[in-house]
């Protein structure tokens, strides 16, 4: 605001500058025009004197002509250019050479200005002359005249900027000092109720700022809270298979415990992974690539990866597919396939059936996952989508975050999932609707 | 002693039953709060082992159902929460006791010993009848100072004798604190059982009562 200010006055001084020039030489033809006008006057009243009341040119100088007489210094001339008279000032010799409107001449200790006026008739020939000493001194209070209050102005205007920036300051001041007076890991969002119109979005930016690091923040301390939390009965597990195994030594129960034990690891691994990947597709995670996706290849990549549980279950999969291409990230649509087809064969009788279809409708790409198991009841389908919820009778393992990870990726991709009747009315049917 | 485990994870589940099994004590493994309730209203058990991380009807909704219809075995918690707001109302709630996840298996035994304990009066952990003297953390028994050894099942009914001194206990009683669901139990498993240990006790303190069962006196 310094540089402002200085800038300001700067200008203002040039502009004070040119205005005081300016009425300096408006003055000077100011000046000019009485000298004229007197000149005129002063050739009337010769004329008159001269040609008609038939006077001597000597007694001119007394009477009418002393009008000008200490002000300024004449010479009057015949149409010839004989001097017929002049004022006590004015030199013997002409003050300005004949045929110059307007010059400067030097006598009597001063500098003139010279001006020259002729009769209409060219009779007669005048030379005024006024001294700069005095044209100066009058210019100079004039033009001062009127540039004062343009000067006077500057220290008036000069608090009127100041007091308007200030004014427009203080709410970046204040916001400034809400910011500085906070604890380090304070994110709440700034008051916007007095900001001005010009500062209003930058604080709703650093509100949105605010909401997206605090979010990031939520989301870790879930994170980190659930990992804590969920993976407690795993490792509770695998101690006591542990301990089970410790006492069962030399008896024939220690390799069965083991068993166990090692399968008590795979689910914490299993849960971890899970954790994480949902980690990775919370609003607080990492960047989430789009590219275009083949969804028919993406269902048959799963497809391929769960066939080995599904023999083992003796559960049959029937694949219907047609080419249909959508914007998103593959990783994790082929996550939220491979989450659905696990739940369906998971849940799903054994000897049962699991349906998977991929097709083009409309404007969207839709997944159809359907199962002949027991389905869930209208209270589960609320529940499903929570984190860590489990269906009744699970005793297949499951960590409970497949559907919060389903829901994640749906969300991500601006697509619908609807969970109905599976195959026959009977069982569960997921259809998720991904926009082309 | 009869105990109903309410867990839904399988390994865990597993290994606890497992592990109480060896301690001789008669497990009911059940993974959700609906078979919780069916079990308890089918049997009576010594103390229940709940997990509070259940699926559908969660653990804390059960013990709030079975305190409010005034069953009042004891009830020692087994969950993944551990701060201090969530022991306390589970505590509050009717616990009698609290284990965090991960917990040792001792500890949880000696604990269900506790609590029994307390559930009959308190007092110190042997039990002691005449001449006879249990510890129940070392399943050891002594007959006027000395040692007798006795097999499992002997022990489990000596055990369940001694805890209700001069209280008729029916044969089904005693096949109860013997047996799990599923195991074999055999016609005359418990005179067989009650015979041995009479022989090996020396001491004529088992009453047969007929029709009924058997009583300490």
């Amino acid at each position: 605001m310094l540089l402002l200010m200085l800038g300001t006055s700067v200008m203002w001084f040039l502009t004070a500058e040119a205005l005081y020039q300016e009425a300096r030489r408006s003055a000077e033809r100011l000046f000019d025009q009485e000298v004229e006008r007197t000149a005129t006057l002063l050739l009337a009243i010769a004329e008159h004197e001269l040609f008609e009341e038939r006077e001597p040119p000597e007694e001119l100088s007394r009477g009418a002509l002393g009008i000008a007489g200490e002000r300024m210094a004449y010479q009057l001339f015949d149409g010839d250019g004989r001097l017929l008279t002049r004022s006590p000032l004015a030199p013997p010799q002409r003050m300005s050479a004949a045929g110059t409107h307007a010059a400067e001449a030097s006598f009597a200790g001063a500098q003139w200005r010279v001006i020259e006026e002729w009769s209409p008739d060219r009779r007669l020939e005048v030379l005024i002359g006024e001294t700069h000493e005095r044209r100066d001194r009058e210019g100079r209070r004039l033009a001062a005249r009127t540039v004062l209050p343009f000067v006077i102005g500057l220290p008036v205007v000069a608090i009127f900027f100041w007091l308007t920036i200030s004014r427009s300051l203080r709410p970046i001041e204040a916001v400034t000092r809400q910011l500085s007076g906070r604890a380090p890991h304070d994110l709440q969002a700034l008051t916007i109720a007095e900001a001005p119109r010009e500062i209003l979005p930058l604080v709703v930016e650093i509100n949105r700022l605010f909401r997206r690091v605090q979010d990031a923040f939520t989301s870790e301390k879930r994170f980190t809270s659930d990992a804590a939390h969920e993976l407690r009965t795993p490792l509770a597990a695998i101690r006591a298979q542990a301990q089970v195994a410790l006492r069962a030594q030399g008896s024939g129960e220690q390799p069965a415990a083991l068993r166990q034990l090692i399968a008590a690891v795979d689910r914490a691994t299993h849960l971890i992974d899970q954790l994480l990947l949902l980690a990775r597709l919370d609003p607080g995670g990492a960047g989430f690539e789009q590219s275009l996706v083949s969804l028919e290849q993406v269902a048959d990549l799963v497809v391929a990866e769960v066939s080995n549980a599904a023999e083992a279950r003796q559960v049959r999969i029937e694949v219907r597919t047609e080419h249909c291409e959508v914007i998103g990230n593959t990783s994790a649509l082929r996550v939220l396939l491979r989450n659905l087809m696990d739940n369906a064969i998971r849940y799903t009788s054994e000897g049962g059936r699991v349906r998977l279809l991929v097709h083009r409708q409309g404007r969207f790409g839709l997944i159809e996952i359907s199962d002949s198991g027991p389905g869930l009841s209208d209270e589960q389908r609320e529940r499903v989508f929570d984190r860590f919820y489990r269906g009744q009778g699970v005793l297949q393992p499951g960590s409970g975050l497949g559907m919060s990870i389903v829901k994640r990726v749906v969300e991500l991709h601006d697509a619908h999932i609807q969970l109905g009747p599976g195959i026959d009315g009977a069982g569960l049917g997921v259809a998720v609707r991904i926009p082309l | 002693m009869r105990i109903l485990l309410v867990e839904d994870d399988p390994q865990l589940g597993d290994a606890v039953r497992a592990a109480l099994a060896q301690d001789l004590y008669a497990v009911d493994w059940v993974t959700n709060g609906e078979d919780a309730e069916s079990a308890l209203r089918a049997q009576e058990y010594a103390a229940i082992l709940l997990d509070l991380g259940l699926p559908g009807v969660t653990g804390t909704e059960l013990l709030a159902g079975l305190r409010h219809r005034g069953e009042r075995t004891p009830v020692i918690v087994i969950t993944a929460r551990y701060r201090r707001a969530d022991k306390v109302a589970a505590l509050d709630l009717g616990a009698d006791d609290y284990v965090v996840k991960p917990f040792d298996l001792d500890e949880l035994s000696a604990r269900i010993r506790a609590v029994v304990r307390r559930g009959a009066g308190g007092g110190s952990a042997a039990l002691c009848f005449g001449p006879i003297e249990i510890d129940p953390a070392r399943h050891s028994v002594r007959v006027s100072g000395n040692p007798v050894v006795l097999a499992r099942h002997e022990y489990v009914l000596l055990f369940e004798l001694i805890r209700q001194p001069g209280v008729v206990l029916s044969r089904a009683r005693l096949e109860d604190s013997l047996y799990g669901w599923g195991a074999e139990v055999g016609s005359n498993a418990v005179e067989v059982h009650i015979h041995h240990l009479r022989r090996k006790l020396a001491v004529d303190v088992i009453k047969t009562v007929r029709g009924v069962g058997y009583k300490l006196e």
